[in-house]
């Protein structure tokens, strides 16, 4: 009989046996399922917040910001400089021929919350017309459109559920300013609609900004990107930075999903070092429970190399349903489950890399805790092991 | 007492599944540890925060920059007992790895603010008259092996010097006690001045002030007689308590003990089944023995409290184990990130979670034995 016949023949009659050690059994997919539940739940936070920024920015979508702001909202970018950038080659034109670059002014402004009568902080975006078509998922839902000089606002859809005054109709004094929310629109989840957006040089003048904060702009590609920004660097009368608005946004949350994700992976590797535990546990009191079933496949010529496999194979047959659940478990209980944290309002997700990373996690604590039983099943002293009872 | 032995002996019935079961459950205990000493540490340093010691920030957000001669208006107002602006210069040393987070600060005023900094009139003079000067936390000198006298090359994550680069030069001109919990005692102090006239943007601008009270007790009304210099100005301030920003940053956070909680849970309930299996194993092998003690005379309510007190047994020693582990780990929480780890009431939790486990997972097993026939039993039926 060659290798694989006999493999297969072990490992079937493993498999068989399996129902008569239930409880044992049960220790090793409970214990994955649960290292797997909780690692993925808490992965699933970093996973929620990427996947909001992947799904609402365009990959020829980039941001110029002023060199060596932090962020957005840090910046200073001058007319004068902002005529210069839409002047770039690269730049993608609009059905009128017009290039599409939006300036923008950002403001942070105090809002109070609805909840608990605190405050809260939300960034007011002055945007224009160039701005609006490249929010193509940005839609109205009550309310019209901003008419620029006057003080009107549209609220994003969070926005306007978490704060007071920010219904249609509705008054708001921002930094000594009144303004009208004149519309509420949603954007798909993306994190504007956790703000509010009105006419650029209306927020400019109402809030005495002498500068723009930022300019977006959409490339005619995304392969245009590194021209574009290297006939930005290298212009002397600007000074700024060029990235691409997806690559922007996940440095802002790089420092977020990477406390996140570690506070995940580490309290998955602790949980699964006691799930090894139990595994190795399961697969000894298997082979124990089988050792004269082994013992006499040995004495009828089957190769210890064929006991070896069989016994990581039902390891990794029992890891494997633990994975699935505790995926199950995690997608049932989280999966688009909505959390505030850091003032951003995301769904969890369970994505598929996370299903993918947890049957590896999985199968490994299977494989290490098959390893020591499976070498003491082939080891196993033939005529020792048929005499016990 | 007496039946210890007989207890011991049937825990160590057979020695690997003894110990694997052992260390499992032994390192769901080192996570409860590590994760209850996380949050009852944040509590602690939360609690520590003196009274006193009041924030200024912009009323818009904490990195909006406010004009530095609002510190000489703070100081003006009454009941103020010092005021000094802090920039925060966050740094790394020779590898990225290496984090060095410094403060810009007046020296002149510091140690006046911070009731926690022990700061010698000499020290704060070397500062002041260095303009490159820095003081340094024993803690960190210790970390880097650095003295007296020592210059330093800073790498600035994000604030640039004038020259272009991120790199700050500075010049060690003291040491000071490192008070374990309290706000400078992993950090580098120095001169406001130096890093405001050095930066290449910013300059004249401050994101905090840190200001001390007279009197605790006025914390609040001071608090609120800042912001009213400001209100309606076009830099209009938000000032707190340290304390209640701690708090306010924690909230933000989300909701920590929910999170620690549901890791717990379900650490706990994996455990169950494998020491309830560890446990069912055991008696169902032990099935003669267990009615030999029956005919010697031991009644069923007897036989069910030994298999208790041998889950009992195993789930504490098990949890000190774990706990023991994660004790270790407290005093370097302290050095490492300034967190007292209050280990009291975090072992009892721990010791009161380790009796409830052993009772749900042995209750089955026991009452498996305490129903036993003797006679089935006997003949193996």
């Amino acid at each position: 009989m060659n290798l694989f016949a006999q493999i297969w023949a072990v490992t079937a009659m493993n498999v068989r046996a399996m129902p008569q050690r239930a409880g044992a059994s049960l220790v090793t997919v409970v214990g994955v399922a649960t290292v797997v539940a909780v690692m993925v739940s808490l992965l699933s936070i970093a996973a929620g917040l990427m996947q909001m920024v992947d799904k609402n920015i365009q990959p020829a979508d980039v941001t110029v910001l002023t060199s060596g702001a932090p962020a957005v909202y840090m910046g200073s970018i001058s007319r004068g400089a902002a005529a210069i950038i839409a002047d770039a080659p690269g730049i993608a034109r609009d059905p009128d021929g017009k290039p599409m670059v939006q300036p923008n002014a950002i403001v942070v402004v105090e809002v109070p919350k609805k909840s608990d009568g605190g405050s809260a902080n939300i960034a007011f975006i002055g945007t224009g017309d160039e701005g609006q078509r490249m929010a193509s998922h940005a839609h109205l839902i009550a309310g019209r459109r901003f008419r620029p000089a006057v003080h009107e606002l549209i609220a994003g859809r969070t926005a306007s559920a978490q704060y007071q005054n920010l219904g249609v109709g509705d008054h708001i004094m921002l930094r000594g300013t009144d303004w009208t929310v004149v519309g509420v629109f949603a954007d798909n989840g993306a994190t504007d609609e956790n703000s509010l957006l009105g006419d650029v040089d209306t927020v400019m003048t109402a809030f005495d900004r002498p500068a723009f904060q930022s300019v977006s702009a959409r490339l005619a590609s995304p392969a245009m990107f590194e021209r574009f920004k290297d006939a930005l660097t290298s212009n002397p009368q600007l000074s700024v930075d060029v990235k691409r608005t997806s690559e922007y946004a996940r440095d802002q949350l790089k420092p977020i999903t990477g406390v996140l994700n570690f506070v995940g992976y580490f309290v998955g590797v602790v949980m699964a070092v006691g799930a090894v535990f139990g595994a190795i546990n399961t697969m000894y009191s298997a082979v124990d429970a089988r050792s004269r079933e082994i013992a006499t496949l040995r004495a009828i010529g089957f190769g210890g190399t064929a006991v070896v496999i069989s016994v990581m194979v039902e390891s990794l047959l029992l890891a494997a349903p633990g994975a699935l659940l505790g995926v199950l478990a995690a997608w049932l209980l989280f999966n688009g489950h909505a959390i505030t944290a850091l003032g951003i309002t995301f769904p969890l997700a369970v994505t598929p890399a996370l299903l993918e990373l947890a049957i590896v996690w999985a199968l490994v604590i299977g494989l290490i805790g098959g390893l020591a039983p499976s070498v003491r099943a082939a080891r196993l002293p033939v005529a020792t092991a048929l005499r016990a009872t | 007492m007496k039946f210890l032995p007989l207890v011991w002996a049937g825990l160590w019935r057979k020695p690997g599944r003894a110990i694997l079961t052992l260390l499992s459950v032994a390192n769901a205990f080192l996570l409860f540890g590590i994760l209850q000493g996380f949050a009852s540490g944040l509590d602690h340093a939360v609690a520590q925060t003196h009274a006193d010691v009041l924030l200024t920030f912009s009323r818009v957000s904490q990195v909006e920059p406010l004009p530095l001669s609002h510190g000489e208006q703070i100081r003006a107002v009454p009941g103020v007992r010092g005021v000094t602006p802090m920039v925060p210069l966050i740094s790394s040393y020779r590898t990225p790895t290496q984090f060095v987070p410094a403060e810009g600060i007046d020296p002149d005023q510091v140690a006046a603010v911070d009731p926690d900094l022990d700061l010698p009139k000499s020290m704060t003079d070397a500062l002041k008259n260095t303009r490159t000067g820095a003081l340094v936390s024993r803690n960190m000198a210790t970390r880097f092996g650095w003295k007296v006298g020592d210059r330093v090359p800073l790498q600035a994550i994000q604030v640039a010097n004038r020259d272009g680069s991120r790199t700050w030069p500075v010049d060690i001109v003291g040491i000071f006690p490192s008070k374990s919990g309290t706000l400078f005692a992993n950090a580098m102090l120095l001169n406001f001045q130096y890093i405001d006239e050095g930066r290449a943007s910013g300059g004249g601008t401050v994101n905090i002030f840190f200001v001390r009270v007279n009197d605790p007790n006025r914390a609040g009304q001071v608090a609120q007689a800042i912001d009213r210099v400001f209100a309606n100005s076009a830099n209009e301030t938000k000032t707190a308590t340290v304390r209640q920003v701690a708090q306010d940053q924690i909230k933000q956070l989300g909701d920590i003990g929910f999170v620690i909680n549901a890791i717990v849970g379900a650490v706990f309930f994996a455990l169950l089944f494998s020491v309830g299996a560890l446990m069912m194993q055991s008696v169902r092998e032990r099935t003669p023995e267990l009615a030999v003690l029956k005919t010697l005379g031991f009644t069923d309510g007897g036989l069910m409290g030994l298999i208790l007190s041998e889950s009992l047994i195993f789930c504490v020693v098990s949890a000190a184990v774990g706990l023991g582990l994660a004790a270790l780990l407290f005093p370097v929480a302290r050095q490492t990130i300034g967190f007292n780890v209050q280990a009291g009431p975090l072992m009892l939790t721990g010791f009161g979670l380790a009796v409830a486990l052993a009772l749900i997972s042995g209750l089955p097993p026991a009452i498996r034995a305490m129903r036993l026939e003797v006679v089935d039993a006997l003949a193996g039926r």
